[in-house]
C-alpha cells in the first residue's frame, strides 16, 4: 500500500509536468488551429536558455526567469516569422507542419553542437524528502504540482474574465465570427504563441531541475504535449491538464508491475483506449473532420 | 570504386524509403512520423530470421512486410478513424516505442550493442556479398517499388489518393470510402518501407537502434520534400540529392559528431526553406506527367471521335443513363421520418418527415437556416441525425456512413462545389465512376486487361458525361482553371457520373448568369426521363417556378407546407415568412 500511495505520488507530479505541456500547446492549438511541432523547440530553448542563465547569473529562480524569457522569445519569433509568413502565402497545414517538423529538428541539433549531448544540470535546488507516514516524496514534486495548479487556474481565470482571455476564448470558438466583430485575430495568434510558449517554460525548468537538459527532449516534449490534448479533448483546458495526470499517473502505476523503459508503452495505450471508446477526448464536444 | 557502389545502393535504398513515404506524406498528404520505425521493423525481423534461423533473405522480407502491415494497422486505424492530425501523434509514439523495443528487449535486439553477423543474401545459391553484386540486386528491388508506386498512383485507387488530399468531404461524397483509401496506402507505404530494411539489414550485416531514430524520418522527409511531393520521380531525385551530400560530407576534414549535427541541421533547413519558398519540391506535381498524358489522351479519343460526335445527339444520352428500372410499386423513392439533428442548442432540423417520389423534382425552400442544407447532409449521411429514420427504395438508410448511402443511389452537390481543384475536368468525372475494380489496391496487379478494358469504357463514359454539360473540350485542364460556369457544370457531371437515382441539387442556380442557366436546366429537367429523381435546394424563384413539379417549405427544420409551386407561390403567411416581412 506504501508502494502504491508512492507510486500515485510519482505520478502527480509526473502528469503535472504533462498537463502544463498539454495546457500550453492545446492553448496555441485551439486558438490558432497550427499543429506546433516547433513547441518542442521551446521547451529546449526555455531549458537551455535557464542552464545558461544559471551559467551566467548563479541565481536559480534569475536562471528560470530566463528561461521563461527565452521560451516567450522564440514562440513569438516562430509566429511572427514563420507561420505568419507561411499562413499569408496560403500555406496548407501540412506545409505548415513539415515547416515546423524542420524548426525543431534545427533547433534540435544547433542545441546539440553548441552544448554536447550530455545532460546539463540545473543546480541550486535544495531537494528535501518529506515523509507522510511512510509515504517519502520530495519537496521537487510539490513544486511542480503546485505549479501546475497555480497555471491552470490562472489560466482559466484569465480566459474567463479579462478582456483579452474572452477575446481568445472568441477566436477559439469561432476565428471567422471574432474578425467580423472587430477582433484583430493575427494579434491574438501572437498572444496565444506568447502565452503558449510561457506555460510551458516552468515545466521545462522543473524537468531540468529533476533530469538534466538534452537536445532531445524536444521530441520528448511534443509528443507529451500532444498526448494530453487528444485524450483531453481538443479546445478544452480542464480537460488536458486533467488527462495529464491521467497519463502521469497511468505510467506511474504502470512501474509497479513492469519496468519504467515502457512508460512510453502504457501513454499510448492510453491514447489508444480513449480515441477508441471517445475518439472526441474526455471532454471534447467536437471532432473536427473539415467543414461541411 | 567500391566506395561509388556503395553510395549507389544508399541511392537505392533511400529511393525506395522515399517513394514509400511518397504514398503516404505525397498522394494522400497524410502526416506519418514513424517511417523510420517501419524501416526498423523490416531490418530487423529479417535479420534475426536470417540470424536465428537462418531463413532465406527473400522470405525475410516477405515477413518484414507482413508485420510491418499489421503494427501500421495497429497506429492507423485508432487514428485514421478520428482525425488525421491524431496520426501524427500515434506514429510519432510508435517511433519511439519500436525505438525503446529495440534498446531495451536486450534478449531479442541485443539494445544498443545492434546485431550483427546478419547473414548476406543468397539467391538460388548464389551468394551476393560483394557490392558490385549488391547493386543489380538492390537497383532490382529499387525499380520493382518505383513500378508498384507508379502503379498504385496512376490506378483508380490513387486517382481517389489525390482527390482525397484535395478534398475528402467530396470524396466521400462520391461514394468512396475514404478511411479506408488511407489506411490501406498507409498499409501499403508501410510494407514497402520494410522491403527497404531488409534490404539494409543484409547489405550491412550490422544494424543497431541508432540507424533508426527520428533523425531518419526527417532524412525520409526531406527526401520527398526536395524531390517533390506527389511526384513520381521526386523521392528518386530526393535520394540522389540527399545521399551524396550526406557522403561528401564525410570528406570534410570535422569530427563525425559535428557532421552528424550539420547533416540534420542541414535536414531540417531544407525541409524549412523548401516549406516557404518551393512547396512543392524541385519537380512539381504534374511536370512529369501532364504532356505525355495529353498524347495519350489525344489519341485516345480521336479513335472515339465518331462515336461521341456531339453532344446534342440523344441516343449518346440515353446511353449514358440506364433506362429507368421499374420498381414495381414503390413510388416513394426517400422517406424521412421525423429526422432531427441539433447543433448545441439549435434544433436545425426538428422532427422533419418528408416524401420523395420516384421521377419528380421536388424544390426545398425555406428563409435562411430554416435548415435545407442540413437535411441534405442528414439525408446523405454526414451529420447521423439523432432521431427518426430515413429509408431509401425502402431500404434503412439513417445511420449508414456516406459512402454507403451514395453507392446506394443517394448523390449531393455542394454550394460551394468541392471540386478536385488540382485535378483534370476529365479526373474528377472519373472519380465519381462506381464500381472500379481499380480501386481496390491489390486488384490493381492482377488482371491488367480486364483493368484497362474497365478504364477504357470508365473515360469514354466520363467523357460522355463531359460532353453532356458541353464541358468535353476542357477535359484535360486543371479543374481551377474553369470559369465559375464551368466548375459549376463540372460538379454537375461529377453528380450525374455517380449514377445515382436520387439527386440532391444544393442551389444549382446560384452565381450563374441567366444564360448559362438558360442552357443547363432543360439537361437537368431532361434527367427525369431518364429515372432520375431530383431534388433541388434553391433561393431564386424563377428557377423553382420554371424547374420543379413540387415545392417541400421548410420553417425552422420542418415541414410547414407542401404543393405546386402555384400554390406555395400564393400562400401570404408562406411569403411572410419567407421574407420575415
Amino acid at each position: 500500500m506504501e508502494l502504491f500511495g508512492q507510486l500515485v505520488i510519482n505520478g502527480l507530479s509526473l502528469g503535472s509536468i504533462y498537463s502544463l505541456l498539454g495546457i500550453s500547446w492545446g492553448l496555441i492549438f485551439a486558438v490558432t488551429r497550427t499543429f506546433h511541432f516547433a513547441h518542442g523547440a521551446t521547451f529546449v530553448v526555455a531549458a537551455y536558455a535557464t542552464y545558461l542563465g544559471q551559467q551566467m547569473v548563479g541565481h536559480l529562480i534569475l536562471a528560470a526567469l530566463m528561461g521563461i524569457l527565452g521560451a516567450i522569445i522564440f514562440g513569438l519569433a516562430i509566429e511572427k516569422f514563420l507561420y505568419q509568413y507561411l499562413r499569408r502565402a496560403f500555406a496548407t497545414p501540412l506545409v505548415i507542419f513539415i515547416a515546423a517538423l524542420g524548426t525543431l529538428i534545427t533547433v534540435e541539433n544547433f542545441i546539440a553542437m553548441g552544448f554536447g549531448t550530455d545532460a546539463k544540470p540545473l543546480v541550486g535546488f535544495p531537494i528535501k524528502v518529506i515523509k507522510i507516514g511512510r509515504i517519502g516524496f520530495n519537496n521537487l514534486h510539490v513544486v511542480m504540482f503546485g505549479t501546475a495548479a497555480i497555471l491552470l487556474v490562472g489560466l482559466i481565470w484569465y480566459l474567463r474574465h479579462t478582456k483579452s482571455g474572452k477575446a481568445l476564448r472568441a477566436v477559439i470558438s469561432n476565428p471567422e465570427m471574432a474578425e467580423v466583430i472587430g477582433i484583430d485575430v493575427s494579434k491574438y495568434f501572437l498572444l496565444a504563441f506568447g502565452l503558449g510558449s510561457f506555460l510551458l517554460a516552468p515545466a521545462a525548468v522543473l524537468v531540468t531541475i529533476e533530469r538534466g537538459a538534452t537536445p532531445d527532449l524536444g521530441h520528448w516534449a511534443i509528443l507529451y504535449s500532444f498526448m494530453p490534448v487528444i485524450i483531453g479533448g481538443i479546445g478544452s483546458i480542464p480537460g488536458a491538464a486533467l488527462a495529464g495526470i491521467i497519463i502521469g499517473l497511468a505510467e506511474s502505476i504502470g512501474i509497479w508491475k513492469i519496468s519504467s523503459q515502457w512508460q512510453l508503452g502504457i501513454a499510448f495505450i492510453v491514447l489508444v483506449i480513449v480515441l477508441i471508446i471517445k475518439p472526441t477526448g474526455l471532454f471534447g464536444f467536437r471532432v473536427y473532420r473539415g467543414k461541411i | 570504386m567500391d566506395y561509388l557502389l556503395h553510395i549507389l545502393i544508399m541511392i537505392f535504398i533511400y529511393t525506395i524509403l522515399g517513394l514509400s513515404f511518397n504514398l503516404i506524406l505525397g498522394y494522400t498528404g497524410l502526416i506519418a512520423m514513424c517511417h523510420a520505425a517501419f524501416f526498423a521493423i523490416g531490418a530487423y525481423t529479417s535479420a534475426l530470421l536470417g540470424i536465428n534461423w537462418g531463413v532465406n533473405f527473400l522470405w525475410g522480407i516477405l515477413a518484414g512486410m507482413v508485420l510491418t502491415g499489421l503494427v501500421s494497422l495497429l497506429v492507423a486505424i485508432p487514428a485514421i478513424r478520428v482525425r488525421d492530425e491524431y496520426l501524427i501523434v500515434t506514429t510519432l509514439a510508435l517511433l519511439m516505442i519500436v525505438y525503446t523495443i529495440l534498446m531495451n528487449w536486450i534478449d531479442l535486439t541485443r539494445g544498443a550493442a545492434g546485431l550483427s553477423g546478419i547473414p548476406r543474401p543468397a539467391i538460388w545459391g548464389y551468394k551476393i556479398d560483394t557490392p558490385s553484386s549488391f547493386v543489380p540486386l538492390l537497383g532490382a528491388f529499387a525499380l520493382l517499388c518505383f513500378l508498384i508506386c507508379w502503379r498504385i498512383v496512376h490506378s483508380p485507387f490513387g486517382r481517389v489518393l489525390r482527390a482525397i488530399r484535395e478534398d475528402e468531404i467530396a470524396a466521400e461524397s462520391l461514394g468512396k470510402n475514404v478511411r479506408a483509401f488511407k489506411i490501406w496506402v498507409f498499409v501499403a507505404g508501410g510494407a514497402l518501407a520494410a522491403i527497404a530494411g531488409s534490404l539494409f539489414a543484409h547489405y550491412m550485416t550490422y544494424i543497431s537502434p541508432a540507424n533508426f531514430t527520428i533523425n531518419d524520418t526527417i532524412l525520409i522527409f526531406a527526401i520527398v520534400i526536395i524531390g517533390g511531393v506527389a511526384n513520381a520521380w521526386g523521392p528518386v531525385l530526393g535520394a540522389v540529392i540527399l545521399v551524396s551530400v550526406m557522403e561528401a560530407l564525410r570528406f570534410l576534414e570535422i569530427s563525425p559528431v559535428i557532421v552528424g549535427f550539420t547533416r540534420q541541421i542541414a535536414y531540417g533547413l531544407v525541409l524549412i526553406l523548401f516549406m516557404c519558398f518551393r512547396p512543392h519540391g524541385f519537380l512539381g506535381e504534374f511536370v512529369t506527367s501532364a504532356k505525355k498524358k495529353e498524347e495519350k489522351r489525344g489519341d485516345f479519343f480521336t479513335n472515339n471521335k465518331n462515336v461521341w460526335a456531339s453532344a446534342k445527339e440523344p441516343r449518346k444520352i440515353e446511353n449514358l443513363f440506364q433506362p429507368a428500372n421499374e420498381l414495381g410499386g414503390l413510388d416513394t423513392i426517400l422517406r424521412l421520418d421525423k429526422v432531427s439533428k441539433s447543433f448545441g442548442g439549435l434544433k436545425a432540423v426538428n422532427g422533419c418527415t418528408l416524401d420523395i417520389k420516384k421521377g419528380e423534382i421536388l424544390g426545398l425552400i425555406g428563409p435562411n437556416g430554416a435548415g435545407k442544407t442540413t437535411l441534405f447532409n442528414v439525408i446523405t449521411g454526414f451529420y447521423p441525425p439523432e432521431d427518426g429514420s430515413i429509408k431509401f427504395m425502402g431500404k434503412e438508410i439513417t445511420n449508414l456512413p456516406a459512402h454507403r448511402i451514395t453507392n446506394l443511389g443517394i448523390a449531393r452537390s455542394f454550394q460551394d462545389l468541392r471540386l478536385f481543384a488540382h485535378l483534370t475536368v476529365l479526373d474528377n468525372v472519373l472519380i465519381a465512376c462506381p464500381r472500379q475494380s481499380g480501386e481496390n489496391l491489390f486488384g490493381n496487379f492482377f488482371r491488367f486487361r480486364r483493368l484497362a478494358k474497365e478504364e477504357k469504357e470508365n473515360r469514354q463514359k466520363a467523357m460522355a458525361y463531359l460532353e453532356f454539360v458541353g464541358l468535353a473540350q476542357r477535359a484535360d485542364e486543371l479543374a481551377i482553371n474553369l470559369s465559375y460556369a464551368e466548375q459549376k457544370l463540372l460538379s454537375l457531371a461529377r453528380l450525374l457520373a455517380t449514377e445515382a437515382q436520387l439527386i440532391l441539387l444544393d442551389e444549382p442556380a446560384s452565381g450563374l448568369d441567366p444564360k448559362v442557366m438558360e442552357d443547363l436546366f432543360p439537361l437537368v429537367k431532361n434527367l427525369v426521363k431518364y429515372g432520375k429523381t431530383i431534388c433541388i435546394v434553391e433561393h431564386n424563384m424563377e428557377v423553382i417556378r420554371a424547374m420543379v413539379d413540387e415545392i417541400v417549405f421548410l420553417n425552422e427544420g420542418r415541414v410547414i407546407a407542401r404543393g405546386s409551386p402555384e400554390e406555395i407561390m400564393r400562400s401570404p403567411e408562406l411569403a411572410e415568412i419567407y421574407f420575415g416581412v
